[in-house]
């Protein structure tokens, strides 16, 4: 099965423009580079949320964009697993209707078997009806995950996944995305500014710099080898 | 006696039918005013804001001026129908229309604007339309703020008297709505009805505030 990642896009947000390519395959990219730099804009602009210029995005060899041919689908039939850096659960639903949102026009049974899959996945047993509020951070993210995940998207969408989690939670979310990639299959783009993060989850890193997409390759030569053996005793 | 009942019929009937299309033309105007910008976006803004700075009996005026029969619109309404819609009912819900609309305007772009847009964006991303994602996400979070303007708007409408007076005069039987008939009793001294009057209005006016303070709380 085709999961090749093509990104090749300009857009100008206000006065600051973004220039990306990336290339990849099922594989877990991670977008590095300080704040500022037009990481969050190009999962945006992978997403459909925001408007690009001039260039091209396909995901499993269908093209979500390309100015080209005219192609520019919009956000819900990209379906892209969208995770933002607040994880915007829908205060008014419950854990479970967060979860079913994007399958709602399935039917109850096809709803019920996937919920019960994500739950047990994300270790989110009992919590089918607890409110968001009642929710701490971890499991808030992971039941954005659930839901970005409930409907099988082609490509997964990380912006800052482990922000605002505790070092033990974070290292239990990195394994889970680890796998989840392994499992799916499908290429997954995440988001961050810590170089640790990077080289302890990443297959491919590209390095961001003032909104072009300066570097890609192996997180080792694109972080520095250094690091690398340093970030292998890094304990979260 | 028929008086009083009348003029609290009317006032219920006013009240409703005004809010009706306040509440949906009110929150369109004020999601339209806190989602878009366009030329003019302030302009609509501040025009929107005026019947609730001006004195009632000048928006009466203007109204007077639009509605009468050689009013702006007025005048074609009559030359097509031989109908003009100056002190009759109508008349009443008009005046309680325009002074009632920017109290929905501005509590629904308030509500509008203090939601996560984000929340839209992902609703998005999982399939949804826009017009799925206003009825899934934007109202029903929006819901208190809506139903509190829609409150704040039925309680105006209900003591709407100055523009009221203008546009409808005070009829007994046709167009004296309840702060009409207050106004009346106090001019002949009927101090009786006109406590009794007022009493009602108030306790009214001070349960529909209450609602939509607490209406007002965001999730």
């Amino acid at each position: 099965m085709n999961h090749s990642l093509q990104v090749s896009i300009q857009a100008s947000i206000g006065s600051f423009d973004l220039s990306a390519e990336i290339t990849g395959q099922n594989e877990l990219i991670v977008l590095f580079g300080p704040s500022g730099s037009g990481k969050s804009t190009i999962l945006n602009c992978i997403a459909g949320l925001q408007k690009v210029r001039k260039g091209a995005i396909s995901v499993g060899g269908r093209f979500f964009l390309s100015t080209e041919k005219s192609v520019n689908l919009s956000p819900q039939l990209r379906k892209c697993g969208y995770l933002p850096q607040n994880p915007s659960l829908f205060p008014h639903l419950n854990v479970a209707q967060n979860i079913c949102f994007g399958i709602s026009g399935k039917n109850k049974a096809e709803q019920e078997s996937r919920l019960h899959e994500l739950l047990s996945t994300f270790h989110l047993e009992g919590f089918e009806n607890s409110r968001i509020t009642e929710l701490s951070g971890g499991q808030a993210k992971r039941v954005a995950l659930a839901r970005a995940l409930a409907a099988t998207p082609a490509i997964l969408l990380l912006d800052e996944p482990f922000s605002a989690l505790d070092e033990d939670l974070r290292e239990e979310l990195a394994s889970e995305i680890k796998n989840i990639q392994r499992q799916l299959s499908i290429p997954v783009i995440l988001v961050t500014h810590s170089k640790q993060e990077a080289l302890f989850i990443a297959d491919k890193v590209v390095v961001m710099q003032h909104g072009k997409t300066a570097r890609q390759g192996a997180p080792e030569d694109m972080l520095g080898k250094k690091e690398l053996s340093e970030s292998t005793q890094y304990s979260w | 006696m028929n008086d009083i009942i009348f003029s609290i019929q009317l006032s219920l009937m006013v009240a409703c039918v005004s809010t009706v299309f306040v509440a949906s033309f009110g929150s369109a105007l004020g999601f339209v005013l806190a989602r878009f910008k366009f030329p003019g976006r302030n302009l609509l803004d501040a025009l929107l804001t005026l019947p609730l700075i001006l004195p009632p009996t000048v928006v009466g005026f203007y109204l007077l001026g639009f509605f009468g029969k050689n009013g702006l619109v007025g005048k074609q309404i009559f030359e097509l129908t031989g109908w003009s819609p100056v002190f009759t009912w109508q008349a009443c819900v008009i005046s309680a229309i325009v002074i009632s609309l920017p109290l929905m305007v501005k509590t629904s772009k308030a509500a509008f604007e203090s939601l996560d847009t984000k929340l839209e964006d992902v609703s998005m991303t999982l399939g949804k339309s826009r017009l799925q994602t206003i009825f899934l996400v934007t109202l029903p979070l929006a819901a208190r703020g809506l139903i509190a303007g829609v409150a704040l708007s039925f309680a105006r409408a209900l003591g709407e008297f100055g523009a009221t007076l203008m546009i409808a005069g005070n009829i007994p039987g046709r167009t004296q709505t309840l702060p009409l008939l207050i106004f009346q009793a106090t001019q002949t001294g009927e101090t009786d009805l006109v406590l009794s009057l007022v009493l009602v209005l108030s306790l009214f006016s001070l349960l529909v505030a209450l609602l939509s303070n607490e209406w007002k709380v965001h999730w």
